[in-house]
């Protein structure tokens, strides 16, 4: 059970480790923006529409004949009066509506047209700056994938790389994206994994990864419990000392050490210069770090998955899976086997 | 090195490793609620009644000479009739009638009963009605901007709740049980407990960058398991 536990962890954190990483860099970005600058508003500034008098009287809405409206707005643009009439909307400003522009004045229909369009754009700018280009996009729309309404784009020449938006419907400026905002909007894809463009975090290949990242933790917290429960994650600062006999056969010397207690065997002997061999660097998942000790010596589930039967009869276990106060005298052969240290 | 880099992610991973999973399973929650849901959008009727024209007597050129610097001027449809309503210049919220132009008053508790029950999709009954004017008695899931407003709330386990405006008659927002878990969720997920508003806190910082250590020496020792299985010096 444990061993499936490391394995599914292993596995796992393949899957996932790359995104992993991916949500705690961007993650720490969001922690330290700039909120201001990655708004994309630092060269905003409010746009004034309303007008103070009335040039005429407005033409009454009940002489003009347009589609059933479920609310109507008095919409001002650059001064001038525009009956906004909205036949169908949704919950939130970006979802797609059905809008006819009507003259208040005259009653014609209207629309927010490219030289509207350029002069809103270049007034929801603060200082002085040239379009280079204006274009009426439909959706959907790469810089905006939320939004499901034709919007004006107009590019402006500034240092970063400004382009505005403007809402077809109402004139009114959607946001103004620059590099700072974009390098914003890319952290947000990273973080959501918006990779498709769908404009939200609500997609089967986050759900996917999300699942596969709530187990990795939980296998992840599964296998501290188990080293907590190996007593390999002691918090106690006790100066115990364990007395063990070494014989080292590939040098065929033997070493009396005094080795801490509370740690594994194999970090022990580590410790004493006296270096086992190991792939994994003490999860107990290749099998390598063995060592011959009493063969009543407690058999771990990894020892079992590692070792043949012969061998834990013999009395082999895996030095990571054991605490130093396991044992008192074992057989070891080291890859390399420095001066011991911690010597009696 | 790998022995090293295995025990420094097993301690760190024993002390923020929790986080791991409230990070893993607050933002599956996120992920897997569809945000348009959560915000109760399915509560509410989308298409409303439309507004009946021919009963519009009051002119907006009216509006506008007898409330002059009127802004946000708005016709709807409220109860089965045509209404105005606008901030006017001393920012003060009015709601007129369409027909006659004459000041309405506020909403009271049988007409916010009446707008509730008529855009709310569900059957259930209404479980309490609240008139909130005052500051002081705003739920911590309302914005200020939105006094003086009635909270609604129907009878079913996952308290759908609505809040009409006194002024306009209008749903200026809505809650459900899956929208205030989602906040909950938001707020453990950003570590911030209090009103999950500040994603700049310290703890997230201190907790993200240890975080991104114990990460970093995860993917070297998976690394090191999946490509270099033959290589013995894990020290």
């Amino acid at each position: 059970m444990l061993q499936l536990n490391k394995s599914l962890h292993k596995w796992l954190s393949l899957l996932v480790g790359l995104q992993l990483i991916i949500w705690l860099v961007t993650g720490l970005y969001f922690n330290l923006m700039d909120h201001k600058k990655g708004s994309g508003n630092a060269n905003f500034r409010p746009v004034a529409h309303a007008a103070s008098e009335l040039n005429a009287p407005f033409i009454p809405l009940k002489s003009l004949d347009f589609a059933p409206a479920q609310q109507i707005k008095l919409l001002w643009v650059l001064g001038h009066p525009y009956y906004q009439i909205t036949h169908h909307l949704g919950a939130h400003s970006y979802q797609a509506k059905q809008v006819t522009l009507l003259d208040a004045y005259s009653g014609q229909e209207a629309a927010i047209n490219e030289t509207l369009a350029r002069t809103i754009a270049l007034k929801s700018f603060k200082g002085a700056v040239n379009i280079i280009s204006a274009n009426l996009l439909q959706p959907p729309i790469a810089e905006l994938p939320k939004h499901e309404n034709p919007l004006w784009q107009v590019k402006l020449s500034d240092a970063e790389n400004t382009n505005v938006y403007i809402d077809s419907n109402s004139g009114r400026v959607i946001a103004h994206i620059n590099d700072d905002r974009r390098l914003r909007d890319l952290m947000f894809t990273l973080h959501f994994m918006d990779y498709f463009g769908t404009g939200g975090f609500n997609h089967w290949l986050i759900i996917v990864f999300a699942i596969a990242t709530l187990l990795l933790s939980m296998t992840g917290i599964t296998w501290l419990i188990e080293r907590f429960n190996a007593g390999q994650l002691s918090f106690a600062f006790k100066s115990k000392k364990q007395r063990i006999k070494v014989i080292e056969l590939a040098q065929q010397q033997t070493h009396e050490l005094e080795l801490k207690t509370g740690i594994s065997l194999f970090d022990g002997l580590a410790a004493a210069g006296i270096v086992l061999p190991s792939n994994c660097g003490g999860g107990g998942t290749c099998g390598l770090c063995k060592v011959r000790c009493n063969e009543n010596t407690q058999m771990t589930d990894a020892d079992k998955a590692n070792l043949s039967n012969s061998k834990l009869e013999q009395g082999y276990r895996l030095a990571c899976q054991h605490n130093t106060a396991e044992v008192t005298e074992i057989e070891v052969r080291s890859r390399t086997f420095n001066k011991p240290k911690n010597k009696p | 090195m790998i022995r090293t880099i295995r025990k420094y992610h097993k301690w760190l991973m024993a002390f923020i490793g929790a986080q791991f999973f409230i990070w893993s399973l607050t933002g599956l929650y996120m992920v897997t609620m569809d945000i348009h849901y959560i915000h109760g959008e399915s509560l509410q009727r989308q298409s409303q009644q439309p507004i009946a024209l021919n009963q519009v007597n009051y002119s907006l050129s009216k509006l506008l000479s007898e409330y002059p610097g009127a802004q946000q001027i708005t016709l709807t449809q409220l109860l089965a009739k045509p209404v105005y309503h606008f901030i006017d210049k001393n920012h003060t919220r009015h709601l007129l009638d369409a027909q006659t132009g004459q000041l309405l008053p506020l909403i009271d508790k049988l007409q916010v009963l009446k707008i509730a029950k008529h855009q709310y999709t569900g059957d259930d009954a209404v479980a309490s009605v609240l008139l909130i004017t005052n500051k002081s008695e705003l739920p911590s899931e309302l914005a200020p901007r939105h006094l003086p407003v009635w909270q609604v709330v129907f009878d079913n386990v996952w308290a759908p709740t609505f809040y009409i405006s006194q002024n306009t008659g209008t749903i200026v927002t809505k809650r459900h049980f899956f929208w205030r878990l989602f906040d909950w969720m938001w707020r453990f997920h950003i570590m911030d407990y209090d009103d999950g508003e500040n994603v700049a806190n310290w703890f997230l910082l201190l907790i993200a960058l240890l975080g991104t250590l114990a990460a970093v020496f995860g993917a070297t020792l998976t690394y090191q398991r999946v490509f270099k299985p033959n290589n013995q010096g894990a020290n």
